[in-house]
C-alpha cells in the first residue's frame, strides 16, 4: 500500500519519453486512389507519350496549320496538275529524262518568258544559256543522256524540271474587261502576264525552199512560239550576222501586225479600246482577234495568270494531284472530317452501348436474349452492306448529307461494341457481395448500376473508345478508296486521296505517300493510345 | 449431350440471324429504283417478270425466296454477266480470293507462331523490346497499306515481282506459276499483319504460360527448357489462340480484303462485291453478301465451340 502511494507521487519530471516503440510502420505515402494510379502509370509509358505527340502533331496540322495556308480545296488548276511539294524540304523540282525537241520545247519557256514588250529585239535575242537560272526557267540543271525510244537510241537530256513554270504558256479566250484588269495587274505589280501572240496560221518558207503551212502543234501548244522543222518539231536556230547558225537561240514567230491586210471596222474599235491606238506595221501583236466575238485570244503565262488570280505565287507545301488540286488541304480537311466523324460516332455509340448494355447486363434474361438477337444482327450485317445501302438511299438522293450518313450509319453497329462490353462487366459483378449489401441497404437499380457496378466497366471502355476511332476512320478509308461513297466538290477524305494516288504511284508517288503517311499516323498514334490506356488500366497493374 | 444440344442451339440461332439478315439486305436493295433498261431483250423481260419485278417489294421477296428453296436459284446477273445464274457468276469469282486467302494464311501461321514462341522465349531481353517497339504497328496497319509499300519498293524500285496480278486469259489457269508469281504481293501483304496479330498473340499466351508454376515442376524434374516449352506450355497457350486460327481460316473463303484485290486487279470476290454495289447488279449482290454473312456468323460460331472443344476447363452453360 505504501508503495502504491509512493507511486502517485512521483513527479512528473522524474518520467522520461523513450520514444514510439510500435511495430505498425506509419504510412509516409498519401493514399492513392485507382484513377490517379492509372494515370501515373499512364504518362509513365513512353508509348502514351508518342501517342499523344502524334495525336497532337495531327491535330495541329488538320486545324491550325490551315488557318496559315493560301489555298483551299475548292482549288483545280489544271496547269498546275502533279506540281511538286514545295516546302522547307522540297524545292519543287523534278527529274525526268526529255528527247531532245521536248527539252528546247521546256527551255524555250524560259526564253519567252524574258519577252520584254519595250525593247522586242533584243528580248528576243536571247539564248538559252542566257536564260539558265532565270527564276522562269522552268529547266534547272541539265546533263546530256541516251534516250531508247522504241528500240531506237536518241540523244536526249537528263533535265531537273521546275514543275511550277513547267506548263508555261497557254492561249486562253478573254473578254475585253478581263484584258484591262490585267493589264493594270501588270502594271501594279510588275509581272508580266500577257506574252506575245504565235503567229499560228499563216504558211512560210521551209529551209529547202517550200511553202509549207503551220504545223498542228502550233495550233494547241502555246509553247511552240518559235520556228520549228516539220518533221522533229525542233527548232531553227537564228543566223549571226555572218550567217553562221547560233547555237541555242530560237526565231521567234510570234503575230505581227500586218498593215497591208484589209482592217474591218469593227476591229479597228477593238484595237483602240484595248491598247489606245491601232497597231503600226510590225508591231508584235499580244492578243488576236476573232470577228464578231465579245472575246480575244491571249497567250498567258500560267504562273502569273495564277498569280493574277489568286494574289499569292504559286507555292504548294504538298504539292498538287493530277487534277491540280492542293493536296495539303485537300489532306487537312479530310483529316479533320475524318477525325470528327470518327469521334463523334465513337461518343454517340459509347452513350446509347452504355444504356443498352447496362439494361441488358443487369436485368438479363429475356430483355438480354432480344438484345443479344438485335446485336447479331447488326454486326453481322456486313459494315459495307449498310453504309453503300445508306449512301444509296439517302445520301445520294440528297436526303441527308454524307458526314450525317456516315454517322448514322456507323453509330448503327458500333454501339455493339460498347454494349457487349458493359453487358459482360456487369454479369461479372452484379453477383458480388457488395452490390447484394448495397441492395440489402435499400439501393435502387439505378444507383446500384450506375453507381456501383459501371464504374468497374469505365476502364475498358476508354480502351474501347480509343480504339474505335482508328477503326471508324479505317472502314471510311476504305469504303472511298473502292468508291462506294462518292464525295461533291470542295470536299476531300484520306480514302479518296489515296486511290487518286495509287494510278500514279510510279510517276509521282508524293500524291499518294501524303495520304498514306497520315492514315499511317492516324492508325498507329490511336492504336498505340489504346493499348497504353488498356495497360494502364489493367487491374493487375495495381501498385507495380 | 448438352454440347450437342448447345451447337444446335447456336446453329439455329445463326440460321435465324442469317435470315433476317438476308431479308433486311433484300428490302434495302429492291427498295432502291430498277426501271426496266432501254432495249432490254425478251429473254430479260421474261427474266424480270418471272422474278416479279413488276410487283411490290413484298411479292418479290417471296418468289425470291421460293425461288431459293425450291431451285436453289438466287437470280440472275443484269450487270457483271448478262442473263447468267447470279450463282455462277459468285462461284468463279471465289477462286482467286480463295487462292490468294489461302496461301497468305499458310505463310502467316507458321511464321506468326514461329516468331511468337522466339519472342515469348526472350522475354524482358532485347528482341523482345524491339519487338514491342514496332509489333503496334504492324498490327494497327491495315494490309493494303503494305500493299502500296510493298508496290512501291518491291515492285517498283527493285523490280521484283508484278506491280499488278496478271490478267487470267494471258494465263493458263490461276495456279500457273507466272500467275502464282503476280499474286506474291498481294499474298504477302496480306500475310504481314496476320504474322503479326498472330505472333502477338502467341507471345502474349506463350510467356503467361512460361512464367506458371507446371513449368518449374517440368523444369525442375529435367526437362530442357525447349522440351518443357513445347511439350507443356505451347498446347496449353494455343488453346485460346486455335480458335482464333480457325475462325481466320474460315473468313478466308470470303473476301479476305476488297481493297487488296482493287489494288492488285485481282477478279475475286471482293471485286465482284464493289461492282455490284457500283453496277447495282442486285442478285449477285444479294448473293454475295448473304454468303459474306454467312461466312462471318459460321467463322465465329465455328470458333465459340471450338473454344470449349479445345479446353476441357470451359463447361457450356
Amino acid at each position: 500500500m505504501e508503495q502504491n502511494n509512493n507511486n502517485n507521487h512521483i513527479s512528473q519530471s522524474s518520467f522520461e519519453f523513450v520514444g514510439v516503440q510500435t511495430k505498425e510502420t506509419v504510412l509516409k505515402t498519401k493514399p492513392q486512389g485507382y484513377y490517379s494510379e492509372v494515370f501515373k502509370r499512364f504518362i509513365k509509358k513512353k508509348s502514351s507519350i508518342i501517342a499523344l505527340a502524334l495525336i497532337g502533331i495531327l491535330l495541329i496540322f488538320a486545324i491550325l496549320l490551315p488557318v496559315f495556308y493560301n489555298f483551299d480545296t475548292t482549288m483545280s488548276e489544271p496547269y498546275f496538275k502533279s506540281a511538286r511539294p514545295r516546302n522547307f524540304l522540297s524545292s519543287g523540282n523534278y527529274t525526268r529524262t526529255l528527247g531532245l525537241n521536248e527539252y528546247y520545247n521546256l527551255a524555250g519557256i524560259g526564253v519567252a518568258t524574258q519577252f520584254d514588250d519595250s525593247n522586242p529585239d533584243k528580248s528576243i535575242a536571247i539564248t538559252i544559256d542566257d536564260s539558265m537560272g532565270y527564276k522562269y526557267q522552268p529547266i534547272k540543271s541539265s546533263k546530256n543522256v541516251d534516250v531508247t525510244f522504241m528500240g531506237l537510241s536518241r540523244s536526249g537530256k537528263e533535265v531537273s524540271i521546275d514543275s511550277y513554270t513547267e506548263s508555261g504558256f497557254v492561249y486562253m479566250p478573254i473578254t475585253f474587261a478581263e484584258w484591262h484588269n490585267i493589264r493594270k495587274f501588270e502594271i501594279e505589280s510588275g509581272r508580266q502576264v500577257i506574252y506575245p501572240m504565235v503567229d499560228r496560221y499563216s504558211s512560210y518558207v521551209n529551209e529547202n525552199g517550200e511553202l509549207r503551212g503551220r504545223p498542228s502543234t502550233y495550233l494547241q501548244n502555246a509553247n511552240y512560239w518559235y520556228e520549228i522543222k516539220d518533221d522533229d518539231s525542233m527548232p531553227f536556230w537564228a543566223s549571226d550576222a555572218n550567217g553562221n547558225q547560233k547555237e541555242n537561240q530560237y526565231i521567234d514567230n510570234y503575230l505581227k501586225f500586218d498593215i497591208n491586210a484589209p482592217l474591218l471596222e469593227e476591229d479597228r474599235a477593238i484595237h483602240e479600246d484595248l491598247l489606245g491606238k491601232v497597231p503600226e506595221n510590225g508591231d508584235i501583236m499580244l492578243y488576236e482577234i476573232s470577228s464578231g466575238s465579245a472575246s480575244i485570244v491571249v497567250r498567258v503565262f500560267t504562273y502569273n495568270e495564277f498569280v493574277y488570280r489568286h494574289g499569292v505565287e504559286p507555292s504548294f507545301w504538298f504539292g498538287t494531284n493530277n487534277e491540280g488540286q492542293d493536296i495539303f488541304s485537300r489532306l487537312a480537311y479530310g483529316l479533320r472530317m475524318s477525325l470528327l466523324l470518327a469521334l463523334l460516332v465513337a461518343i454517340i455509340s459509347l452513350i446509347i452501348g452504355i444504356v443498352v448494355g447496362s439494361l441488358a447486363g443487369f436485368y438479363g434474361g429475356k430483355t438480354d436474349l432480344y438484345v443479344g438477337r438485335v446485336q447479331d444482327v447488326l454486326i453481322g450485317v456486313p459494315t459495307i452492306v449498310i453504309l453503300s445501302l445508306i449512301f444509296m438511299h439517302w445520301i445520294q438522293t440528297g436526303a441527308i448529307s454524307m458526314f450525317v450518313g456516315l454517322l448514322i450509319g456507323f453509330v448503327l453497329f458500333s454501339w455493339v461494341g460498347y454494349a457487349r462490353l458493359i453487358r459482360t462487366q456487369f454479369f461479372r459483378y452484379k453477383g458480388n457481395e457488395y452490390v447484394l449489401a448495397s441492395k440489402t441497404l435499400g439501393a435502387k437499380n439505378r444507383r446500384l448500376m450506375f453507381k456501383h457496378i459501371f464504374p468497374n466497366s469505365l476502364g475498358t471502355l476508354i480502351t474501347q473508345f480509343a480504339l474505335a476511332i482508328p477503326a471508324v476512320i479505317l472502314t471510311e478509308v476504305v469504303l472511298y478508296f473502292l468508291g462506294i461513297l462518292q464525295l461533291s466538290n470542295g470536299q476531300s477524305t484520306l480514302g479518296v486521296m489515296i486511290n487518286e494516288g495509287a494510278a500514279f504511284m510510279t510517276t509521282a508517288p508524293y500524291i499518294i505517300i501524303f495520304p498514306v503517311v497520315a492514315f499511317i499516323i492516324i492508325m498507329f498514334s490511336f492504336n498505340l493510345l489504346g493499348n497504353a490506356l488498356r495497360d494502364s488500366f489493367d487491374p493487375s497493374q495495381r501498385g507495380k | 449431350m448438352d454440347t450437342l444440344k448447345y451447337t444446335l442451339k447456336r446453329i439455329g440461332l445463326m440460321l435465324l440471324t442469317l435470315f433476317v439478315i438476308f431479308t433486311i439486305v433484300f428490302v434495302l436493295i429492291k427498295m432502291l429504283p430498277n426501271p426496266l433498261p432501254e432495249g432490254a431483250t425478251e429473254a430479260e423481260e421474261a427474266r424480270r417478270a418471272a422474278l416479279g419485278y413488276d410487283k411490290t417489294v413484298i411479292e418479290q421477296y417471296f418468289i425470291y425466296l421460293g425461288n431459293i428453296i425450291t431451285k436453289w436459284d438466287w437470280g440472275t446477273s443484269w450487270q457483271i454477266r448478262y442473263l447468267e445464274n447470279a450463282t455462277d457468276v459468285f462461284v468463279d469469282r471465289m477462286i482467286p480470293t480463295i487462292i490468294i486467302n489461302l496461301l497468305s494464311f499458310i505463310i502467316a501461321v507458321p511464321l506468326g507462331i514461329l516468331l511468337g514462341v522466339f519472342i515469348a522465349q526472350r522475354k524482358n531481353k532485347w528482341q523482345d523490346h524491339a519487338y514491342g517497339a514496332v509489333i503496334v504497328l504492324f498490327i494497327s496497319l491495315p494490309s493494303f497499306v503494305f500493299a502500296f509499300i510493298l508496290q512501291y519498293f518491291i515492285a517498283f524500285k527493285l523490280g521484283l515481282f508484278t506491280l499488278k496480278a496478271e490478267s487470267i486469259t494471258q494465263v493458263s489457269g490461276w495456279l500457273d506459276p507466272r500467275m502464282l508469281y503476280s499474286l506474291m504481293l498481294p499474298i504477302l501483304a496480306m500475310a504481314i499483319p496476320f504474322i503479326a496479330s498472330t505472333s502477338r498473340n502467341v507471345r502474349a499466351e506463350l510467356s503467361e504460360q512460361l512464367g506458371s508454376e507446371y513449368m518449374l515442376l517440368a523444369r525442375c524434374k529435367g526437362l530442357t527448357k525447349r522440351q518443357a516449352t513445347f511439350r507443356h506450355c505451347f498446347k496449353n497457350a494455343m488453346i485460346p489462340i486455335l480458335p482464333l486460327l480457325i475462325g481466320a481460316f474460315i473468313l478466308n473463303f470470303s473476301a479476305g480484303s476488297i481493297v487488296i484485290e482493287n489494288v492488285f486487279g485481282i477478279p475475286g470476290t471482293g471485286q465482284l462485291y464493289v461492282d455490284t454495289i457500283r453496277l447495282l447488279d442486285y442478285d449477285v449482290f444479294m448473293v454475295t453478301s448473304v454468303f459474306f454473312a454467312f461466312v462471318a456468323l459460321f467463322a465465329g460460331l465455328v470458333s465459340d465451340l471450338s473454344f470449349s472443344f479445345l479446353d476441357p476447363r470451359i463447361r457450356v452453360r
